[in-house]
């Protein structure tokens, strides 16, 4: 599988709060994560993580700046491109974004239905993700009788269901035991392995661990980018907006 | 053409996953088509029958209704005319017949029971009961005249039964003439499988209507009959030459053609049915407004799961195609539904206070069996509007929800 390559430039994204303030969530952030790399976004609360994966999963418009993917330009795409570049891609969000009232499997296999795959196939697909992820035995159960963590996995089996060039994650740990997490983290990698780029938003230790890119947020920028780490010497690039 | 049809399917499985969003819409729904469609049901029920009723109808007991309905006129309103005019009326050329008829309110029984009192003469009596206009004698026998005897009435059954009366009961006099007090006698009850107006009918003779109501040489009108094509010369002959009313008093008669009633009788309903419409619409605004607020209730998660969608690769289309389904489904659960409650307000619960708010006259739970018609018309718009008005309530917010980022929609 060729994975698309993710590429945003001098990228903003002010957010209104009150009548006259506002807030700059992401600035001026130019980045390029070249297909099949593992990039894992770190910072503090509030620094800009899920925005920014939001921007370049093409599920928000920035205010400014551009992001581009594979050779297509966001802002430029029709309705249906956009549709067709998001099936390309896959998102794990950070809270509950489960739809209510559909079981699981329902809710893992959903994207499936407007590329008009027929049911039973949905199921198979479905069963043999959430059997991945360890919740084969949650298959029917409905979102509101899951815990947080197993709501956030059946998440991440929906993100992977139509094998996506690029999987974006926000935080897919946050929730998760040990185990759980560890097992998830496996799966990352393993989905990075086949090729996958994956980018994803995390404070967790051991995701970052799995990363061959670290870049640090603060305040919206990037103030740290770490990339390479597969190759042994960790090289610190201060300024992102210097790596095009 | 599959994901159309997957994407469909998700939309009409959406209605059973939620049940109570779904109820709701589809009771608004019910809430304004089953008036609508029992209110149209009768319209076209007393529409036809008073077609019937005219004569204008023709099927199995079809009778010959009189050409002409003439009365006595005085001030430009219709008052009983002279009895004699008859005669004067029957030597002219093109008449057939003439049947003079007393018809008059009266009052019954220690309840004041309301009721139409028609008179006329004994040999046409058998002829009107047998014809559509009357229905059939199912009790007893036809009244006759009987110089000396008691009145004999015959009763409606609807009226039988409300003033618990039974062949060869007697009723409390309804009259006192100069001549002392009558005591009717009842000598049969008549059922009409449909009339609702001649259920509440009582029929005698007329020289006992007559003296029943103390008025002696009147009658309310005389019915002509006429030779093919003669009607409106007859008519104009009755307007020009006969005395109605009074032996001094000028001439004085009104003529009314039985085609001029068939031809006024759809216009009168449909005005009625036209006041019956402004109503529904402003129910029907009433409904949009319910539904947008129902639609309300479960707006925020409509438009995260739309989000979700979007997010997850649907396009806006195949979104709102998923909404459309959804609700056109609804309408369509909605609109049969109502179809069927009216069908059963009106057959088994005889058009409970639905009738009686549109028919000006019936009680809210009217004695006799109300007349309807549900016809294909009046149906299918219930049908459009049931789809109309449930995707107008929806469609909306689906759209504005689907054409936000999916960043936002999931907010
Ligand atoms: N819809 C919004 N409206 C206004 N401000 C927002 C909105 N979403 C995010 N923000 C603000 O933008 C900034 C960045 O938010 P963001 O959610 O991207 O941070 P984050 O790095 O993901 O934080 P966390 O680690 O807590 O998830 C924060 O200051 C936040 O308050
Ligand atoms: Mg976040």
């Amino acid at each position: 599988m060729t994975a698309v390559p993710l590429a945003s430039s001098n990228l903003e994204r002010r957010y209104r709060a009150g009548s006259s303030h506002e807030i700059v969530a992401v600035r001026d952030v130019s980045l390029e994560i070249s297909s099949g790399s593992f990039v894992a976004l770190v910072g503090a609360s509030g620094s800009g993580k899920s925005t920014l994966l939001a921007l370049l999963g093409a599920l928000d418009r920035p205010t400014s700046g551009t992001v581009r993917v594979g050779d297509q330009e966001l802002s430029g795409c029709s309705d249906v491109e956009l549709a067709r570049l998001r099936r390309r891609m896959g998102f794990v969000f950070q809270s509950e974004s489960l739809i209510p009232r559909l079981p699981a499997w329902e809710n893992v296999s959903y994207p499936l239905v407007a590329q008009g795959i027929g049911e039973p196939s949905r199921r198979q697909l479905a069963e043999s993700l959430l059997d991945r992820i360890g919740l084969a035995s949650r298959f029917e159960a409905l979102p509101e009788e899951l815990s947080g963590g197993e709501q956030q996995r059946v998440a991440v089996a929906r993100a992977l269901v139509g094998s996506p060039e690029v999987l974006l994650a926000d935080e897919p740990t946050s929730h998760l035991d040990a185990e759980s997490a560890e097992r998830t983290c496996a799966l990352f990698r393993e989905v990075h392995s086949q090729g996958t780029t994956v980018v994803v938003a995390t404070h967790d230790p051991e995701l970052v661990e799995s990363a061959t890119r670290v870049v640090t947020l603060e305040a919206g920028r990037v103030i740290d980018d770490q990339d390479g780490r597969d190759d042994g010497p960790e090289e610190t690039v201060q300024d992102a907006a210097t790596i095009r | 053409m599959s994901a159309f049809v997957e994407i469909a399917r998700t939309g009409c499985a959406s209605i059973g996953r939620h049940p109570i969003r779904s109820a709701v819409t589809i009771a608004a729904v019910l809430s304004v088509l089953v008036p609508y469609l029992v209110g149209m049901g009768l319209v076209e029920g007393i529409r036809q029958e008073a077609l019937v009723a005219i004569g204008s109808a023709d099927g199995p007991g079809a009778i010959a209704l009189p050409d002409l309905y003439v009365a006595g006129s005085r001030f430009g309103r219709r008052v009983p005319i002279r009895l004699a005019a008859a005669e004067d009326i029957a030597r002219f050329e093109g008449v057939v017949r003439v049947i003079p008829r007393i018809v008059g309110r009266v009052t019954l029984g220690k309840k004041d029971v309301e009721a139409v009192l028609v008179g006329l003469p004994q040999e046409e009596l058998a002829e009107a009961i047998t014809g559509a206009t009357i229905g059939k004698v199912i009790e007893g026998q036809l009244p006759r005249t009987e110089p000396g005897g008691a009145p004999q009435l015959v009763l409606g059954s609807a009226l039988a039964e409300e003033l618990g009366q039974q062949v060869g009961g007697v009723i409390p006099p309804i009259l006192r003439s100069s001549r002392g007090e009558k005591t009717p006698r009842i000598v049969g009850i008549f059922r009409t499988d449909s009339s609702m107006w001649q259920s509440r009918v009582v029929l005698t003779t007329f020289e006992t209507a007559a003296e029943l109501f103390d008025q002696q040489g009147l009658a309310t009108d005389l019915l002509v009959h006429c030779r093919a094509g003669q009607p409106a010369e007859v008519s104009a002959r009755i307007v020009r030459e006969v005395r109605g009313v009074g032996d001094e008093t000028g001439i004085g008669c009104e003529v009314i053609l039985r085609s001029d009633l068939e031809s006024l009788l759809p216009v009168g309903l449909g005005h009625r049915a036209g006041v019956f419409n402004l109503v529904f619409v402003v129910a029907f605004a009433v409904a949009i407004l319910a539904i947008l607020v129902i639609s309300g209730f479960g707006l925020a998660e409509r438009r995260r799961t739309i989000g979700i969608l979007k997010a997850t690769g649907w396009q806006t289309d195949q979104v709102l195609l998923r909404g459309l389904v959804e609700h056109l489904l609804l309408g369509l659960i909605g609109a049969t539904a109502s179809i069927l409650l009216a069908f059963v307000w009106l057959k088994w619960f005889n058009g409970f206070w639905i009738a009686g708010v549109f028919v000006s006259g019936l009680e809210t739970s009217p004695g006799i069996p109300v007349p309807f018609v549900l016809a294909p018309v009046p149906v299918l718009l219930a049908v459009l509007i049931a789809c109309l008005l449930v995707t107008v309530g929806s469609v909306f917010s689906t759209w504005r929800s689907a054409v936000t980022s999916p960043a936002e929609a999931m907010r």
